[in-house]
């Protein structure tokens, strides 16, 4: 299990979530990503996304206007594995 | 601290908002009423994180129709209250032949707007917001407008197709306001089969 860091301060959407597919693309189930966004569109398209996917998520306001979330990617499936 | 911070931030814009309200209801009365709409509108549309780029790039992109789904609501919204306020006769819609200059005006808006990430109310939201990557963003909205505004008598009369037709006027209001909204009810039956494709 690994800890991935995304920065997408200063992109707009769609560009967040397109990155955080093509990243989460390289992480093995029950790798954790976490991504700094200060677009607050993308930050609700991820958690949109994230729902639908199944991935379990954690948003933090870092300072005023920027947020940071946590996913963890298919941890259900990651548990059945084991 | 940081909560202190936020509690004088607002005591401060809010003693700025009071102070505006005042000059421009001494000013005239009816731009009162504007400023309290825009505040209204802009507070909304912060809140909700309504995004009329997202709307499209969204379901292109990732076959998420949700935000589209809103905009055709507020599509039948502003279809209803442009009926009524057409029917009371108090205002009078601004309607222009379509024709090449629809084109390429939407092909120019619609990139434009997703390249830059927002449409002028959402620029205007996030620099609101403090976002200061919309500065140049706004600029060039300024400066894309200006541009148009300058030679709009060119693209409205020389590249229409045709005179130009008002649905209500050629086939009355029942019909063309009907006929509308079935066609929004069709969009919302496509985006859902988008989404579930």
């Amino acid at each position: 299990m690994a800890d991935y860091y995304l920065d997408l301060t200063g992109f707009v959407c769609p560009v967040p979530l397109i990155r955080t597919k093509e990243k989460i693309k390289e992480l093995a189930f029950g790798d954790i990503l976490s991504i700094k966004t200060e677009h607050p569109r993308a930050v609700r398209n991820i958690m949109d996304w994230a729902c639908h996917e199944g991935y379990s998520f954690d948003v933090d306001d870092e300072e005023n206007g920027v947020w940071r979330i946590t996913l963890r990617k298919g941890q259900e499936e990651y548990n059945e594995s084991q | 601290m940081k909560k202190n911070r936020d509690i004088l931030e607002s005591i401060i814009w809010a003693f700025f908002i009071v102070l505006l309200a005042v000059i421009l209801s001494r000013m005239e009365f009816g731009l009162l009423s504007v400023l309290v709409f825009g505040l209204g509108l802009g507070y909304i549309l912060q809140r909700s994180r309504f995004c009329i780029a997202s709307a499209y790039s969204d379901l292109v992109l990732f076959k998420e129709g949700k935000l589209f789904r809103a905009l055709i609501i507020f599509i039948l919204i502003s279809t209803l209250g442009f009926t009524l306020v057409e029917l009371s006769g108090d205002g009078q819609g601004f309607v222009v032949a379509v024709g090449g200059h629809t084109i390429l005006g939407a092909i120019l808006f619609g990139c434009g707007m997703v390249l830059a990430g927002g449409c002028a109310a959402g620029t205007l939201m996030r620099l609101g917001e403090g976002y200061i990557l919309f500065i140049p963003v706004l600029v060039g909205l300024i400066g894309g407008s200006t541009l148009g505004a300058y030679h709009y008598n060119y693209w409205g009369t020389a590249q229409s197709f045709s005179k130009t037709v008002f649905l209500p006027d050629a086939m009355g209001w029942p019909l063309a306001v009907g006929m509308q909204i079935c066609f929004l009810i069709f969009f919302w039956l496509v985006v859902r089969h988008l989404e579930n494709k």
